[in-house]
């Protein structure tokens, strides 16, 4: 013990001697103290210990030593910063927080503009670390407690935030605030580099990074969904992993229009949002005209979105940030149906009787007086049961049940896990991030269930101080599990065909129904077997996604302002797709069981694995000089890419076993067994040049050049320039008497070009298809049935890019110190050449025409954005907030397509994209009479509206009758047609709306005051069109299929009767939507809807404990909502629909559109 | 003014509350079994009567009415004894068909209706008897 002793004071003697013999030459000015003690690292042997979030560690230092003891400079480089050091063993020095010594007290000063000594009113002040604080006065001055070595933080909009420690001799104090860079230099990424916002003069607009981080949704897509005005977002369904479209200022082109979307660029490399983690965005760009995005080519014609993820940064000490949140879904749509036997057997009778002259059940009264019996009975009455076995063992249905919440679960937990580490140092910066997310889908029996992770890595080393090396790598994985077929989509219409609330999901021994003799003449197939295949519980199926992207860059910085980069990136993706599938058992007689005879039925196993693989390379100049007031950049270089797609299929029937599924227990026929190889390359090179002069006089030109493979040589490149101008007047001298309230003034005008490939990969050549096998069993020696191949029509080997032309013309204004902001833009997108059928060809030439560039159309369009901004005192405590809006629109003719005749069933020059033709209703028969003298106008035997209506013989009552819809004879021909549909003669038609988009706007607002944090988020569309096409029954109800179950419970409040003239629909009569010869099936003004709508997309309130400082550097708790409410004009009609799921089909059959409630923490340390 | 908001709350709930069939519905007598005992044996035979005492809203469009047991519901040979309004001296009633019981204990005899007005009102009416079966 006292030889440890004795070491012990032995190296402790040797390290006091060894500081005392060190010095230090040392001078700095005015900078942080975290700068300042690398550089006294480097001149001893001893190393700082802290904390990095340390108080005081920015505190700006002053020292000139030359030669001076370390002891001594430690002390003077220490003085006033709140800082003590102790001298630890083995060369540490350990920092921490200057022991207060002082009271509280009251601390006053004043605050002043550094410009002009104005006082800034209004100014926030606080105490750093806690959450007392004040604000200014109408003079500046403000008054606030606190102790000696805790420190003020002075913020106000627009400046510089400033700190200052209280020091013991002084009470008052004198902040001056510099205009803040932050706001007026804020750096917006754009293609291959970053400008100031200020100086850009192409549209872009950034979406705020608060907008998008900490939403609990596992697609990016939808945290983006309304963030710009010119941003269209369209979700193609609410269950976990839904795709979606989205464009930019409108469709590109009408060519593959579903693949001429926004390029996307993650870090650079192109990537799919929703296989983004949105935790780790630190910006997003929206490059919306061809100036700003000219410079990323081929993929670009659409618009470029800029993901850029966060990073390290030098001189930060480890930090990490967690973030977990879990809570609930539930639908955003109401779903009170009929669940009341009686009923739901009772309309479908009548609709159906009247249709075709017999009931859809053949139920006698003494059924119904059974079903009236049960009428209020929630659950099975033993007195009452629902189902009754007959003599002959067949069962009789007489059930209440709720179809809909037998198939969907009302609410269903998600869960979001969120963990981060960053850091760096001069060397080295990192960023290290995870994600687990997951949900649970809503379809009850045998859940689908949503597994998400996803990782990033992301390390930039400076090598040498003129060469940086980065590695960046993310891998996304999805699963995704859920019962049935291939498609989940069926579950939302075909499950509920035929099944009624009378009819229950089993049979009392527990068998699945199926089948029964009382409905449809024994035809009506419970759930078309979805009901049966549930309960049987053998359909599988498994959706993997996994993407890899490693990314690689080098910049060398070569000269003064000259710096070289280089990149590669390789992504991978691979997409299995299992299905399995097995014969579904169901019984129809007590002690029988059978196997449901449709394709559903078949004992199959069917896979796909499809690999994408993209290469990508960049190397590109950089040059960057300035030089009085003026300020140059050159960009300049090359991008290549090579893309692989892979993909095998197979099929084979009867495996060995239910409960496995692999091919190899299969031992029946190969149904399908296929393989898909497709590969393209680009190459580009690309220049622009940036010029400003004093910040006032802005240029931007920029040119790109690209080759695709998916022409043919000799079309292959297509060069592509763009230019813009932008003026800053709010720069110019004679602004200067109103600069104090118009702060920023700047007009930007655009021009460019855009070429989209989006062609096929293989268009210009002529295929063969060599798979085709005689299905007639023709062999030649009696075993192998012959195989055929096919010579697909000819191409047209001249088709080449088409080309986009955007003309934009913006305005960035500011007023009262950037309080109050606005940006607004009006453009033109010219789209020519776009591929599509073109010259006729005779007839003779005996195939289809083949694919020109012949077709144009014309975008013109405008956006507007205002946003404000300001702080104030409530309660003696600063409360900040802004609220900002935007909202665009836009309109798209075709100007020029190859339809002389203008035929309406394509597109045709002069057409307005979205349009919608429909006929004319200008109400209901109210009587006999009305009938009788509209058959003295119109034959309805010659119209093809009524086609249904008076050619159906075996109806109850053929003919129109009083409740029938009434067409108006638009032509006053005497019937109502389509003429030949023909925009000349559209027969009665005319165009009633649109089904584009219209008035896409958003709404936000977002406050900060005592720790406590709100936001609000509202999206919305001012308008769109929609026609309820055949098969959307939650809206048509019994008009489209009089046996589908899920049927609004006030429907029949909304049918035509002599006691209901004022009805919404007509008289009731089953099939009347479902086909364009029924009165309901053609698109008509009367039941023409709107589906715009307003949503409150996102809900956030948040607190920030003021507690656990020593071990949080923040910790938040919040809760989160996402769309919790909506309005639409829907909802007076229908209000089983979501607006936006109406948008995704004609029918509105899609896995329903959830809201989300969770609560969470965020903690930083 | 906060006598006034208080009387609007509660006539906001008094309308929120109240009885959601605007149309009158008829009014009958309790069930008269014959013949009437305190208990009956497995067996026996019953009739049922009900009399109408107001007939309700004039807007009815369409009335049915029949009789039920409690132990028919799960017998597919046993189905509604519907019956017809008979008016004798303008009074209206309805009579079941002659009952015979079959099961034991606390058993219960129905009269009931489905009343349809105007805008598919569908209304019911439910009369319960109780019998004591030995």
């Amino acid at each position: 013990m006292k030889r440890i002793f004795t070491i012990a004071l032995f190296t402790m003697l040797l390290s006091m001697l060894s500081a005392q013999a060190q010095t230090l030459t040392l001078k700095v000015s005015d900078r942080p103290l975290h700068e300042v003690l690398p550089l006294v690292e480097q001149q001893c042997d001893y190393h700082f210990f802290y904390n990095s979030n340390l108080p005081g560690l920015d505190s700006r230092v002053t020292v000139n030593l030359t030669n001076t003891p370390l002891e001594q400079a430690l002390r003077q480089l220490f003085n006033g910063t709140g800082i003590s050091y102790k001298m630890a063993e083995n060369n540490v020095i350990v920092l921490s927080v200057e022991e207060k010594k002082s009271t509280s007290r009251t601390v006053r000063g004043v605050v002043l503009d550094k410009s002009n000594n104005d006082p800034i009113i209004g100014a926030s002040v606080v105490v750093k670390g806690t959450t007392q604080g004040t604000i200014t006065d109408y003079d500046g001055n403000f008054s606030i407690e606190a102790t000696s070595g805790q420190y003020l933080q002075v913020s106000y909009l627009g400046y510089q935030t400033y700190e200052l420690r209280v020091t013991p001799n002084s009470d008052t104090y004198r902040v001056t605030l510099t205009e803040s860079t932050s706001e007026l230099d804020e750096v917006v990424v754009v293609g291959y580099g970053a400008q100031k916002k200020v100086n850009l003069t192409g549209a872009v607009s950034v979406v705020d990074q608060k907008d998008i981080v900490g939403r609990p949704t596992a697609n990016m897509a939808t945290a983006l969904q309304g963030a710009d005005p010119a941003l269209n977002i369209t979700m193609s369904a609410g269950g976990p992993g839904a795709g979606y479209n989205y464009n930019i200022r409108g469709v590109a082109s009408i060519n593959n229009s579903s693949t001429t979307k926004p390029l996307v660029l993650v870090d650079g490399v192109e990537m799919d949002l929703s296989r983004v983690n949105s935790n780790d965005i630190e910006s997003v760009s929206i490059l919306k005209d061809a100036s700003a995005s000219a410079i990323y080519g081929s993929k670009a014609a659409a618009g470029v979105i800029l993901v850029t993820t966060k990073s390290g940064k030098e001189g930060l000490a480890p930090q990490v940030t967690i973030d977990a949140k879990a809570g609930w879904k539930a639908s955003t749509t109401e779903h009170d149906f009929i669940t009341q036997g009686f009923w739901s057997a009772y309309i479908s009778d009548i609709f159906m009787r009247q249709h075709t002259n017999f009931a859809m059940t053949t139920y006698t009264d003494a059924d119904y007086a059974e079903l009236w019996m049960r009428l209020n009975d929630v659950t099975e009455n033993p007195e009452r049961p629902w189902v009754v076995t007959q003599p002959d063992g067949s069962y009789k249905y007489y059930a209440n049940f709720d179809w809909y919440d037998y198939y969907f679960k009302s609410i269903r937990p998600v869960q979001d896990y969120n963990i981060s580490l960053k850091g760096g140092n001069d060397k080295v910066n990192y960023f290290v991030s995870a994600r687990y997310f997951t949900e649970d889908g809503m379809i009850r029996i045998d859940n689908d269930k949503w597994h998400q992770i996803s990782t990033r890595a992301k390390v930039n080393v400076n090598i040498k101080p003129w060469m940086h090396y980065g590695v960046n790598f993310s891998f996304f994985s999805s699963k995704y599990t859920y019962p049935g077929t291939e498609s989940s989509r069926e579950f939302f219409r075909v499950g509920s065909l035929h099944a009624m609330a009378f009819i229950p999901s089993t049979n009392p021994d527990g068998s699945a129904v199926y089948l029964n003799p009382w409905i449809y003449s024994g035809q009506g197939t419970v759930g078309d077997g979805i009901n049966a295949m549930l309960i049987n519980g053998k359909h599988k199926n498994v959706n993997l996604n996994r993407e890899m992207v490693m990314q690689h860059s080098l910049s060398f910085d070569l000269y003064k302002n000259l710096s070289l980069n280089a990149d590669y990136s390789f992504t991978w993706r691979l997409k299995e797709i299992s299905n399995r599938c097995v014969k579904i058992p169901y019984s129809a007689k007590e002690g029988t069981t059978d196997l449901i005879e449709n394709w559903r039925s078949v004992d199959s196993y069917h896979q796909q694995l499809a690999r994408y693989q993209t290469h990508n390379y960049n190397v590109y100049l950089r040059w960057s000089p300035t030089w009085d007031k003026h300020s140059l950049t050159l960009t300049a270089g090359y991008n290549g890419e090579m893309y692989r797609y892979h993909s095998l299929e197979a099929e084979r029937m009867d495996l060995m076993t239910e409960d496995l599924s692999s091919f190899n227990f299969a031992k029946g026929e190969v149904t399908e067994l296929s393989e898909s190889i497709k590969t393209a390359a680009t190459n580009g090179f690309f220049a622009r040049l940036n010029y400003d002069w004093a910040g006032r006089y802005l240029f931007e030109v920029s040119v790109r050049a690209d080759a695709s493979s998916r022409f043919a040589p000799g079309y292959r490149w297509a060069v592509t320039p763009g230019g813009s101008l932008g003026w800053r007047m709010s720069e110019e001298p004679f602004w200067e008497p109103i600069q104090d309230w118009w702060s920023n003034a700047k007009i930007r005008l655009s021009a460019g070009q855009l070429a989209n490939q989006m062609t096929d990969y293989y268009d210009y050549i002529q295929s063969i298809n060599a798979d085709g096998m005689f299905t007639q069993q023709i062999t030649l020696d009696g075993a192998s049935i012959l195989s055929y191949a096919t010579e697909a029509d000819p191409n047209a080997a001249t088709l080449t890019w088409e080309k986009m032309t955007t003309y934009d013309a913006g305005i960035d204004m500011a007023w009262l110190n950037n309080r109050l902001s606005l940006t607004g833009d009006i453009y033109m997108r010219n789209t020519e050449g776009m591929l599509n059928t073109g010259t006729a060809l005779p007839s003779v030439y005996g195939a289809t025409d083949p694919k020109q560039n012949s077709a144009n159309m014309s975008t013109k369009g405008w956006e507007l954005s205002l946003a404000w901004r300001d702080q104030h005192k409530v309660l003696g405590k600063p409360l900040r907030y802004e609220i900002s809006g935007g909202v665009g629109n836009y309109k798209t003719v075709i100007t020029k397509y190859n339809n002389p005749e203008k035929l309406l069933t394509t597109y045709y020059e002069g057409q307005v994209l979205g349009e919608l033709w429909g006929y004319e209703i200008d109400g209901l028969f109210a009587n006999q009479q009305e009938v009788d003298d509209y058959l003295t106008r119109v034959n309805p035997v010659e119209s093809e509206v009524y086609t249904d209506i008076v050619g159906v013989v075996d109806s109850k009552a053929p003919g129109l009758h009083p409740g029938d819809v009434r067409y108006v004879d638009l032509n006053g021909d005497g019937k109502i047609t389509s003429g030949n549909s023909t925009v000349d003669n559209p027969g009665d038609r005319r165009i009633i709306g649109n089904t584009l988009p219209q008035y896409n706007y958003n709404f936000h607002v977002s406050a900060e005051w005592y720790g406590i944090d709100l936001s609000l988020y509202f999206q919305g569309i001012g308008r769109r069109d929609w026609y309820a096409s055949t098969e959307a029954t939650t809206f048509w109800g019994p008009y489209s299929r009089p046996y589908q179950g899920f049927m609004p419970k006030d429907f029949m409040s909304n049918v035509w009767s002599e006691d209901n003239p004022d009805a919404y629909f007509p008289r009731y009569r089953a099939y009347e939507a479902l086909g364009s010869a029924n009165s309901l099936g053609p698109a008509n003004n009367r039941y023409m809807l709107n589906v715009g709508y307003l949503r409150l997309k996102n809900v956030t309130v948040g607190y920030t404990l003021p507690c656990w400082k020593n071990v949080f550097s923040d910790f938040r708790i919040y809760f989160t909502a996402e769309n919790p409410w909506y309005w639409s004009p829907l909802q007076q009609y229908c209000r089983s629909i979501d607006p936006e799921s109406a948008v995704v089909s004609s029918q509105a059959i899609t896995y329903g559109f959830a809201k989300s409630f969770t609560f969470g923490i965020n903690a930083t340390f | 003014m906060k006598r006034q908001l208080y009387i609007l709350i509660l006539s906001a709930l008094l309308i929120g509350c109240a009885d959601k069939t605007s149309v009158t519905l008829p009014t009958f007598s309790k069930i008269t079994v014959t013949p009437e005992q305190a208990t009956y044996a497995v067996g026996d035979q019953v009739e049922c009567s009900v009399t109408m005492l107001t007939p309700g809203d004039a807007s009815l469009k369409q009335a049915t009415y029949w009789f039920y047991t409690s132990w028919w519901g799960s017998n597919p040979d046993m189905t509604a004894d519907f019956c017809q309004p008979d008016t004798v001296d303008g009074v209206i009633s309805f009579t079941s068909s002659p009952i015979t019981l079959t099961e034991k204990g606390e058993v219960r005899i129905y009269f009931w209706g489905r009343l349809e007005y105007p805008n598919w009102d569908f209304q019911p009416i439910k009369i319960p008897v109780t019998l004591k079966v030995e």
